[in-house]
């Protein structure tokens, strides 16, 4: 693919691939060239979960790759309990995409799986931009399933998590609805049960406390990062962007004021021009 | 003289103002559609303490101001005990430059007097950029007796610009590198200049960081008062203000992004001062009247 792409987070077809015989549904959009951004999302979510305003903005200079994991929406495949497992199950769809180097977007959960994947394989990662996500055993990252009310009203659910309480705040997180619902035609699959049990396990393996070497393996991540919290973050407290700070030899951290877990989509626009600042001064 | 010559802290010439009884000196120099930025310098540093690199990127979006605080360099007076003193001093020098409305770049002290004008006059600053500071109230701000920084302050051997880069920089090569291309920057200036600070200054200074640590009232309430848009920049491993202050700022200034830069301590504008200038220009820049910036 070397032409502009004339896609948009709203017209671009998932498409599918398989390695292992499990077939990885994505979405490739935006302007190649460059080691395309691989966008990793967060516990239960699926590629209807990027908020098209990040995911277009972003496309304008760089290749954008939506991807549903393993047992994920409308990948197949089973989603594995642990971290370590999904991000083998990247590495698998990179190899079979024939991608020799892609910078990470991770979400949350996305995160995790792009330091993991920045450990196992440093020469495949260029930059990591780590959005809302802690290191291994980081602080406070004991996670709970969503109660009943929290999964009959995502919309409700979304907005006290992912946004702070402000009224400033409250309105990005109904814009932010709104923007999700810009696709219109052929959705993502929703999240199984079955995955989002292993994903949560993973989290909380991810989120346990190690007996000795606590965040040693931080400093074997040299790639140039750009970590990205809200100061607010309720999901994961903000102390963990700045322990990822502190511990990555190479990591410039942006904090938000008054957000919490979704930062970057309550700020898109100013969240798009430190990206841009960031991968200009990462070339 | 061609202004492109000119607009450098390396070759701007020293101005000086005449306060009410005082003489500030000054350097002003750059242009562009932007507001002035004021500059509001650390602890003993003068106009020569600038680094080209940062002063002279940020004269091409508008003109800057580089101010020279009573009692330092070649500005008379006495160095006040207090930022609040230090505040009253630049906005004396501010009304005497006849400007009631401007940007400003405070690092370390600078950005503490920067927050006192703010509160002081909140009509003075569009926007705010504070760079390795704390908050009124704020923790283990410029101690430096403590064996960290002791250790390159009292040992003879190391002397003026050598310590800059001790202190100013992390233990790493690559960020003593940077604080050594920093303190040749810093010499190029070759005439002009402003005599070094002695023992009165980081006196005087010393008693301001002090009274600054204590607070009344709900820590850091005061700071929601501060409702211009705000950059807040700081090296993650800061010695001499560490970075929970910038913390604290973002956490309880209304409208304000904390950028932290790897591998730096306190001086990490200037090793990355590439970097550092094109986020300060976007910041500057932008016009958008939602939280933050």
């Amino acid at each position: 693919m070397k032409a502009v792409s004339s896609y948009t987070h709203e017209t671009v077809p998932t498409e599918c691939l398989e390695n292992g015989g499990i077939a990885y549904a994505y979405r490739r959009f935006g302007k190649p060239g460059t080691a395309p951004l691989l966008c990793l999302g967060y516990y239960n979510s699926n590629m209807d979960a990027w908020d098209p305003a990040v995911t277009n903005g972003l496309a304008a200079d760089n290749e954008v790759i939506l991807l549903d994991n393993a047992g994920v929406g409308a990948s197949g495949g089973q989603t594995p309990p642990t971290v370590a497992g999904m991000a083998r199950h990247v590495l698998a769809f990179c190899e079979a995409l024939d991608l020799n180097t892609v910078d990470l977007v991770g979400f949350s959960l996305g995160g995790m799986i792009a330091q993991q994947l920045a450990l196992d394989r440093p020469q495949l990662v260029e930059r990591l931009i780590l959005l809302g996500t802690g290191p291994r055993g980081g602080e406070g990252m004991t996670f709970t399933e969503l109660s009943p009310e929290e999964q009959a009203d995502p919309v409700a659910f979304l907005l006290g998590a992912f946004f702070s309480p402000s009224e400033a705040s409250q309105a990005a997180g109904r814009a932010y609805v709104n923007r999700l619902e810009s696709r219109r035609d052929d959705r993502d699959r929703p999240v199984s049960r079955d995955s989002a049990v292993a994903q949560l396990a993973a989290v909380k393996e991810w989120g346990s406390i190690p007996a000795s070497g606590r965040y040693a393996t931080l400093k074997d991540i040299t790639h140039p990062t750009l970590v990205v919290h809200g100061n607010k973050d309720i999901v994961v407290a903000p102390i963990n962007a700045l322990i990822l700070a502190e511990h990555l030899p190479n990591a410039q951290l942006i904090v938000y004021s008054d957000s919490s877990h979704a930062a970057h989509y309550q700020h898109a626009g100013l969240f798009l021009e430190h990206v841009k600042l960031f991968m200009r001064s990462g070339s | 003289m061609p202004t492109t010559k000119t607009a450098s802290n390396t070759a701007a010439p020293t101005q000086f103002l005449a306060v009410k009884n005082e003489k500030y000196a000054y350097r002003r120099f750059g242009g562009g559609s932007q507001p002035p930025l004021l500059f509001l310098q650390h602890f003993t540093g003068t106009l020569d303490n600038w680094d080209p690199a940062v002063t002279d990127a940020l004269a091409e979006r508008g003109e800057v101001i580089l101010f020279e605080s009573a009692g330092i360099g070649r500005s008379t007076g006495k160095v006040p005990h207090t930022v609040a003193g230090m505040a009253r001093d630049a906005l004396a020098f501010l009304d005497g430059l006849g400007l009631t409305k401007c940007d400003v770049l405070g690092f370390s002290l600078g950005g503490m007097v920067a927050q006192q004008m703010a509160q002081d006059r909140p009509s003075i600053f569009r926007k705010i950029i504070l760079v390795a500071t704390a908050p009124r109230g704020g923790e283990d701000i410029m101690h430096l007796e403590k064996p960290s920084l002791a250790r390159f302050l009292q040992d003879p051997s190391f002397k003026g610009y050598t310590i800059l880069q001790k202190i100013f920089f992390d233990s790493t090569e690559s960020s003593q590198a940077a604080g050594e291309a920093f303190v040749n920057r810093l010499q190029e200036r070759k005439e002009d200049r402003e005599p070094v600070a002695g023992a009165d200054v980081a006196q005087a200074q010393r008693m301001a960081f002090r009274d600054w640590e204590t607070f009344t009232g709900k820590r850091f309430a005061d700071l929601a008062a501060i409702r211009q848009p705000t950059l807040v920049v700081n090296g993650i491993h800061d010695e001499m203000i560490p970075i929970s202050n910038s913390y604290w700022l973002v956490e309880h200034l209304p409208n304000a992004v904390l950028l932290a830069y790897p591998d730096s301590g306190h001086g990490s504008l200037f090793q990355f001062h590439e970097s550092f200038t094109q986020q300060a220009k976007a910041f500057l820049a932008s016009n958008s009247p939602f939280a933050p910036y």
